[in-house]
C-alpha cells in the first residue's frame, strides 16, 4: 500500500489536472451569455451608468456590450468614473482567481452600495451598483479621446507640455484634475517631473508613472468660472494627458 | 545509432511537420528568414559571391550562422530547386530535424535509466504546448537545446562511456573519433546560438568532480574544444572577413542586450534587478502541472544526490547542463524576456532524470499496468493543453497558474512574438476589401511579408504603420502596449472590436474595423 502511495498521488494529480482543464468551459461565459447580459444592460442601464468588466482582462465584453460605456479599471476603489453615477459589475466570477469579493470590498470602500442582488447569465454575474457619487457640475477636458495612462484607457485631453489655456464650465463644489503621461514613456527613468499648475487650486506634480489626482473645493463664487491650466516640464516631449472636471 | 531514440527522433520530427501549417510566423522567424534569403542568395551566387561576402551575411549578424545556413540550404533545394515545399515549410525543416535531434539525444540520455525512461523523457519535454510550440519555429532555441543534449551524450562516450560492460570501452582510433564528433558537436553548438559559451565551464567542472580514471579521460578531452570554432568559423561565412570585429559584434550584442518590458505576477519589469524566482515560477505557472511536479522531483533527487555524493557522472552532467542553463538567468541582471524559450535546455536535461523518477514510481508501486497509468497521469494534461491550444505557444500556461484566465489575473505576461495573429488572418481575408491597409502592431514587416508570400494573409492587404494610418487594427494584447487600444479608438471613432481572438475568453488579438468597413459592428 505504501509503495503505491507515489503512484495515487501521481494519478490523483493527473486526473486533477486534467479535470480542471476540461471543465475550464463551464466556468466561462459563451457568446449567448454574454449577449444576454449585453440585452439586459441595454434594458435596464439608466442614466449616467458605466459597465466595469471583472476581472480587468475579461474585455471580451466589448464586442457585445454597447448600451454603456466599458471601463477596464483595476483598482476599483480609486477608479474616478468621474461621468457616472450608476456602476454596472460584469463580471466572470467563476474564473481562478477572479476574486471578485475583493472588487466588490473595493467598491463598497469608495461609499458605492449595491442595488439588489446579482443577476446571472450562464457564467457571468451583473451586480448594479450605486456610486453615491456627487453630480457631476462641467468636464473641462475633452471626453472625446481615451488615452492609455498606468495601464489603464482615461477621458483624458492630450495636452502639449509648456501649454497655457482656460477652460470655461460650472464652478460646483469641487474641482478635480488628474494627469499621467500616455503609455511606456511614463516608465523612462530620470524622467524630469512635469508640473500642472491650476491658477488658485495649487500645482499637481506628475513623478513616474501613475494617474495623478488634485481634488479641491471651489471657493464661493460665480456659478460659471473659468479654470487656468499651465502644463511645465524640462521634458517637453513626453505625451501627456489631462483631466479636469467640477463636481456639484 | 539506437533504435529507440532514432524512433523517438523520427516521431518527433513527424509530429512537428504534421502541426506545423497553423503555427504563426514570429518576429524573429521574421529576421531569419529574411537572413536564410540573403544567404541563400550568398549560396546561388556561389562562388562569385565570396568577394561579397560580408555584405550578403551581415543580415542578423547577432547571431551565427548554422541554424540559418540550414534554414537558407533547405530552401534553396527544397523550394528554390526541387519546387516541392512552400517556402515557409522549407525554413522551418531543419528546426523539426533539430527538435527530433533533441528527442534522439533526450533518449540516449535517458536509456542508461531504462527503455521506458528512453521514451518518456522526450514525451515529458513536449507535452507542454510551450516547449512544442518552440520545436516548430525556425529559431535557434530548440536547436541549441539540442546540440547541448548532444554535446553532453558526446562528452559522456568520452567521460563515461553509455555501455560500461568490461571490454565495451573505445579502442584508440574510436576514441579519437569520439573527440572529434566532441569538438564537432560542441562547434555545432557555438554555431547555433551563444547559449554554448557556457558549456565549457560546465564540463570542466564535471571533468573535476567525477571519478578517475573517467576524470583523467575528461580532461584530457576537454582541450579538444579548442578545434569548435573551426565549426563556426565555417558555419558562419561573417567570419571570413574581419572575423575579430564580428566576433566582438556578436559579444557586445549579447552582453548589452536591451530589456523589453515584461509581465510578471502583476509588475512590469523592465530594467534589473529582476527577481531571482523568475525563471523557475515561469515554468511552474506555464507547463502542466504533473510535468512541474515531476521537474521538481527531478531536480531535487539530483540535488540531494549530489550533495550525498550519489551522482553517477551522467546525471551529474544533466544536473550542471540544467543549472548552467536556467542560472544565468536568475542572477537578476540577464534578461528575462521571451518567457521559458531561453532556458528550455534546464527543462530538457531534467527530464531524463524525471521520466526515470515516473517510471521508478510505477515500478515501486507493483500495482498492474502502472506504468501506462502514470505515464498518462504525467503526459495527458499536456496532450490536452497542446489540443487545445496550439498553435498558441506562447500564451499557455498551466494549472497552477490556472490555465489562461488565471495567469491573466495573476498578471502574466500574456504572450509575445506576435504570432497568434494567426487567429483573426482568415476574418482579415474575408472582409478587408480590396487593397485595404490594416495595422498590424507587433506584427513586422517581414512577418507580414511571410503571411503573404505563405499565403495566409491576400496579398492586396496592406501593411500599415499605425491606426491613423489603418482602416483595419489587429491589437495584440500586452500590458506594455495597453496605449495602441485607446490610440485605435480615438483614430476609428469606434470602441467596439469586430472580431478577436479570446482563448478561454483572454483577449489575445484583437480587431478594430472602421466604422461602415465590411465586417465592422
Amino acid at each position: 500500500m505504501k509503495r503505491a502511495l507515489p503512484l495515487a498521488l501521481l494519478v490523483l494529480l493527473g486526473a486533477g489536472s486534467l479535470a480542471f482543464d476540461l471543465t475550464l468551459p463551464l466556468r466561462l461565459p459563451s457568446d449567448q451569455d454574454w449577449a444576454e447580459a449585453a440585452g439586459a444592460l441595454r434594458a435596464d442601464k439608466g442614466p449616467d451608468a458605466v459597465v466595469q468588466i471583472w476581472p480587468p482582462w475579461a474585455e471580451r465584453a466589448r464586442l457585445f456590450v454597447d448600451a454603456a460605456p466599458v471601463a477596464a479599471e483595476e483598482d476599483l476603489a480609486t477608479a474616478d468614473y468621474a461621468f457616472a453615477r450608476r456602476l454596472w459589475l460584469l463580471s466572470l466570477p467563476r474564473v481562478p482567481f477572479a476574486r471578485l469579493a475583493a472588487a466588490r470590498a473595493a467598491l463598497e470602500r469608495r461609499g458605492a452600495a449595491p442595488l439588489g442582488e446579482a443577476r446571472r447569465f450562464g457564467a457571468l454575474s451583473l451586480e448594479e451598483w450605486d456610486l453615491r457619487a456627487a453630480p457631476l457640475a462641467a468636464a473641462l477636458t475633452s471626453m472625446r479621446e481615451q488615452h492609455e495612462v498606468d495601464y489603464v484607457a482615461r477621458d483624458c485631453e492630450r495636452v502639449p507640455i509648456g501649454a497655457r489655456f482656460e477652460r470655461r464650465g460650472a464652478a460646483g463644489a469641487a474641482l478635480h484634475v488628474r494627469a499621467g503621461i500616455i503609455g511606456e514613456r511614463a516608465y523612462a527613468p530620470d524622467r524630469p517631473p512635469i508640473d500642472v499648475r491650476v491658477q488658485g487650486f495649487g500645482t499637481l506634480t506628475v513623478r513616474g508613472a501613475g494617474w495623478q489626482r488634485l481634488d479641491a473645493a471651489v471657493p464661493p463664487g460665480g456659478a460659471e468660472r473659468s479654470f487656468a491650466f499651465e502644463i511645465g516640464s524640462a521634458d517637453a516631449s513626453s505625451p501627456f494627458c489631462l483631466q479636469a472636471w467640477t463636481t456639484r | 545509432m539506437k533504435r529507440l531514440p532514432l524512433a523517438m527522433g523520427f516521431l518527433t520530427a513527424a509530429a512537428m511537420a504534421v502541426t506545423q501549417a497553423t503555427v504563426g510566423f514570429v518576429r524573429d522567424e521574421g529576421y531569419y528568414f529574411t537572413a536564410a534569403q540573403s544567404y541563400e542568395a550568398w549560396l546561388r551566387a556561389l562562388p562569385g559571391s565570396i568577394g561579397e561576402t560580408e555584405r550578403y551575411w551581415s543580415v542578423n549578424f547577432e547571431h551565427p550562422g548554422l541554424a540559418k545556413l540550414l534554414f537558407a540550404v533547405s530552401h534553396l533545394l527544397f523550394s528554390t530547386w526541387l519546387r516541392v515545399l512552400p517556402d515557409a515549410l522549407a525554413w522551418r525543416l531543419p528546426a523539426f530535424v533539430f527538435a527530433g535531434l533533441l528527442s534522439y539525444w533526450l533518449s540516449v540520455l535517458a536509456l542508461r535509466r531504462s527503455r521506458a525512461a528512453a521514451v518518456l523523457a522526450p514525451l515529458l519535454f513536449w507535452c507542454a504546448e510551450r516547449t512544442f510550440f518552440h520545436g516548430h519555429l525556425a529559431a535557434f532555441d530548440v536547436p541549441i537545446c539540442a546540440m547541448t543534449a548532444g554535446v553532453a551524450v558526446a562528452w559522456l562516450r568520452i567521460a563515461s562511456p553509455l555501455d560500461p560492460r568490461p571490454g565495451a570501452g573505445a579502442t584508440e582510433a574510436q576514441g579519437r573519433k569520439q573527440l572529434l564528433w566532441l569538438a564537432f558537436m560542441y562547434g555545432c553548438a557555438l554555431a547555433t546560438k551563444h547559449n554554448a559559451w557556457f558549456l565549457p565551464p560546465v564540463l570542466l567542472v564535471h571533468a573535476l568532480l567525477i571519478p578517475r580514471p573517467a576524470r583523467s579521460r575528461a580532461l584530457r578531452a576537454l582541450p579538444v574544444l579548442l578545434l569548435s570554432p573551426v565549426v563556426l568559423l565555417a558555419a558562419w561565412p561573417l567570419l571570413w572577413h574581419d572575423p575579430v570585429r564580428h566576433l566582438a559584434d556578436w559579444v557586445a550584442f549579447h552582453l548589452h542586450h536591451v530589456h523589453y518590458a515584461w509581465e510578471y505576477l502583476g509588475r512590469e519589469l523592465r530594467a534589473p534587478p529582476f527577481p531571482i524566482e523568475y525563471p523557475l515560477v515561469v515554468d511552474a505557472l506555464a507547463l502542466p502541472l504533473p510535468a512541474v511536479v515531476l521537474y521538481v522531483l527531478a531536480g531535487a533527487s539530483l540535488l540531494t544526490d549530489f550533495a550525498r555524493r550519489r551522482l553517477d557522472p551522467p546525471r551529474l552532467l544533466e544536473l550542471g547542463l540544467a543549472g548552467a542553463a536556467v542560472l544565468p538567468f536568475m542572477i537578476r541582471t540577464t534578461p528575462i524576456f521571451g518567457g521559458l524559450k531561453h532556458w528550455l535546455v534546464f527543462l530538457a536535461l531534467l527530464a531524463p532524470e524525471a521520466a526515470g523518477l515516473l517510471v521508478r514510481i510505477a515500478e515501486r508501486s507493483l500495482v498492474k499496468r502502472a506504468l501506462p497509468l502514470a505515464a498518462a497521469a504525467a503526459l495527458l494534461p499536456g496532450v490536452w493543453q497542446i489540443v487545445h491550444l496550439h498553435p498558441y505557444g506562447t500564451s499557455a500556461y498551466g494549472e497552477l497558474a490556472g490555465d489562461l484566465p488565471g495567469a491573466a489575473s495573476l498578471g502574466m505576461q500574456r504572450q509575445y512574438w506576435s504570432n497568434n495573429v494567426t487567429g483573426v488572418l482568415p476574418w482579415l481575408n474575408a472582409h478587408c476589401p480590396p487593397g485595404a491597409r490594416v495595422y498590424f502592431h507587433e506584427v513586422n514587416v517581414e512577418s507580414y511579408r511571410a503571411y503573404l508570400q505563405a499565403g495566409l494573409l491576400r496579398a492586396d492587404i496592406a501593411y500599415a504603420a499605425g491606426p491613423e494610418d489603418a482602416q483595419y487594427a489587429a491589437l495584440q494584447w500586452h500590458r506594455e502596449f495597453r496605449d495602441r487600444e485607446p490610440e485605435t479608438w480615438n483614430a476609428f471613432g469606434t470602441r467596439r472590436p469586430a472580431f478577436g481572438l479570446y482563448l478561454d475568453e483572454t483577449p489575445q488579438v484583437v480587431v478594430y474595423a472602421r466604422p461602415g468597413l465590411p465586417g465592422a459592428p
